[in-house]
């Protein structure tokens, strides 16, 4: 006797599953411009590298004999596979059966598999489309009664951020428990046009608060990419969303037991170049590109760009030093100055959660004019929020290093590092600091003479001339109060030299830290 | 397309008029952050066809600057 009869049942049930929702479901899915979640993870896994678990999951129909009549497949398709040769788990929601509502969905199928990658400590990769397994008012006819709301496996969702990495790809029109397995993450990527994300859909914000709107105007990558911060990244197709993730992934470890992966160098580390000499304006009001900065110093063509779009004034970033993963801060002076607003602080937070998590050291390009000041400000909860970023970054036990390219002002400037101990840093012949601005302290502090004064332009021009020859950063080291000035090209050597060290400092700091982050 | 103000500032300086005829990347005016001088670029071709704000006006994040056509 063999199992050959009970293998081929196997064999046709995994081959139904295969087929999803249907042909007629999967070419909507088509013409909608999306691909099916299995594509998908063919799309994003290295080649034949995908192994399923649970296909045999799903709604059956017997007859009174006991043979199958019908065999509707489980709408979350869950298994692991490899990212640049290396295993990860991946989950995703299959549309073309029941829109991915959780009356579709065997909802201890998704609890496994984010349990299997934290029990086995590998990055977690969901492609979230659909309600992403939430709730449907038709689950309470199949139940024949309503349930209080919950959310089965979320200890393990919370508990996975600071243990291992998790990426979400936000595919398609995603409400609800789909849009929090989003937002619960390190980082998520939308698509441009075909994925939207709000807590609930177009006919639900009809009924409750009176907007009509489409998909798109409510929970658009414009909306959530660029104004919300609820996904750090824009893609312009589905593979370019797969791309991302890879690329993410890339520059961290496993898992937070693991030392971030090197890469081979590709780049001279004793790299000087001559554009950094005159990057920066001599000028304190102009502008210069802190992109292009980045690019002239850090390993060549290794930086990935998180969140570019929300929190502007700060860029955040991977990059690679002598092949080493690092994660990268700038303020850009053309966004609000460079000054930390409610978003960039948000973004800061979580951007310095997530290299401290995975033992990313961090290279802090400061041009800090500080907090954003005004009433709208105010408003959004600057100084909470800023204050907030300052937490990260004081809480930080990864290697760090500021170069302090030109403005440190304020509680915001102050930030740079963790300022109380050794502050690792090197400070650039444009460096320009203290509590408060030259220009627009000098009103503050001398409001009353300025007041009095019969020509108060001249007290002011000679207040600003007076205090200008106390501002250079040279009065500054004669106190030990910036430890060196460095010419801007030996900024790669200096960094190169910097990362070695740190990557010493790494493996005596590895597993997870005492307060685990948060989304 | 319309131009928005990237953040809070105030309008340093105009470097077009309505009508004006610009290419893409063209500055259109200046504006002043944090006291920083930000130039606003055109994203396109085209000709200047509305002008919403005034040299010294306070602008706050996403003001309609102007549109170009």
């Amino acid at each position: 006797m063999t199992w050959h009869d009970e293998l081929a049942e196997i064999r046709r049930r995994v081959e139904i599953a295969k087929q999803m929702g249907g042909a007629e479901n999967i070419k909507r899915q088509h013409d909608g411009g999306k691909l099916t979640v299995r594509e998908r993870i063919d799309r994003l896994l290295d080649q034949d590298s995908f192994h399923e678990y649970g296909a045999l999951a799903g709604a059956t129909k017997y007859d009174e004999e006991g043979r199958l009549l019908e065999f509707r497949p489980s709408n979350f398709v869950l298994g692991t596979g490899r990212i640049n040769g290396r295993r990860v788990v991946v989950g995703g929601d299959d549309f073309t059966v029941r829109g991915g509502a959780a009356d579709a969905a065997i909802h201890s199928k998704q609890v496994w598999g984010e349990m299997l990658a934290d029990e086995h400590r590998m990055p977690m990769v969901r492609l979230v489309d659909g309600s992403g397994g939430g709730g449907s008012v038709r689950s309470f006819e199949t139940v024949k009664a309503t349930y209080v709301t919950a959310m089965p496996g979320f200890d393990v969702v919370v508990r996975l951020m600071g243990e291992v990495p998790v990426v979400a790809g936000c595919m398609g029109s995603v409400a609800g428990l789909g849009a929090a397995r989003v937002a619960a993450s390190h980082f998520a990527v939308m698509v441009r046009g075909s994925s939207q994300l709000f807590v609930a859909g177009p006919p639900v914000v009809k009924f409750g608060v009176g907007e009509d709107l489409t998909k798109e105007e409510l929970g658009g990558s414009h909306i959530h990419a660029y104004a919300s911060g609820a996904v750090d990244n824009e893609a312009e197709s589905e593979d370019d969303a797969f791309a991302q993730i890879r690329r993410f992934l890339s520059y961290l470890p496993q898992n937070v037991w693991q030392v971030p992966p090197r890469a081979e160098p590709d780049d001279d580390p004793n790299r000087r170049e001559e554009e950094l000499l005159d990057l920066i304006p001599h000028n304190r009001r102009a502008g210069y590109d802190a992109r292009r900065m980045i690019e002239l110093i850090l390993d060549r063509d290794s930086f990935f760009e998180i969140t570019p779009y929300f929190g502007a004034s700060l860029i955040t970033g991977f990059a690679r030093l002598d092949g080493y993963p690092v994660g990268v801060m700038a303020n850009d002076p053309y966004v609000i100055g460079g000054s930390l607003d409610a978003s960039a602080s948000d973004k800061l937070c979580k951007f310095v959660d997530t290299c401290d998590t995975f033992h990313l050291p961090v290279v802090n390009f400061c041009d800090q004019p500080g907090f954003l000041i005004g009433r709208e400000a105010e408003i959004t909860g600057t100084i909470r929020h800023g204050v907030r970023a300052l937490y990260a970054v004081f809480q930080t036990v990864t290697p760090w290093v500021a170069i302090m390219v030109r403005r440190a002002f304020g509680v915001a400037g102050a930030g740079h590092g963790k300022t109380t101990g050794l502050n690792f840093r090197y400070a650039w012949p444009s460096a320009d600091w203290g509590s408060l601005p030259l220009e627009g302290g000098i009103e503050a502090a001398y409001k009353r003479d300025l007041a009095a004064s019969a020509d108060p332009e001249k007290l002011r021009a000679e207040l600003e001339a007076r205090f200008n020859k106390i501002r250079s950063p040279l009065r500054t080291a004669e106190m030990f109060g910036i430890e060196e000035i460095i010419d801007p090209r030996e900024t790669r050597p200096l960094l190169v030299e910097w990362v070695r060290q740190a990557y010493e400092i790494v493996p005596t700091q590895l597993g997870p830290r005492t307060r685990m982050m948060r989304p | 397309m319309e131009l928005r103000s990237p953040g809070v500032g105030r309008v340093l300086r105009m470097a077009v008029e309505v009508g004006a005829q610009i290419e893409r990347g063209d500055e259109l005016m200046v504006i002043e952050s944090m006291k920083v001088e930000i130039p606003i670029k055109a994203g396109v071709a085209g000709h200047v066809k509305e002008i919403h704000v005034k040299v010294g006006d306070h602008v706050q994040r996403n003001r309609i600057l102007a549109k170009i056509e």
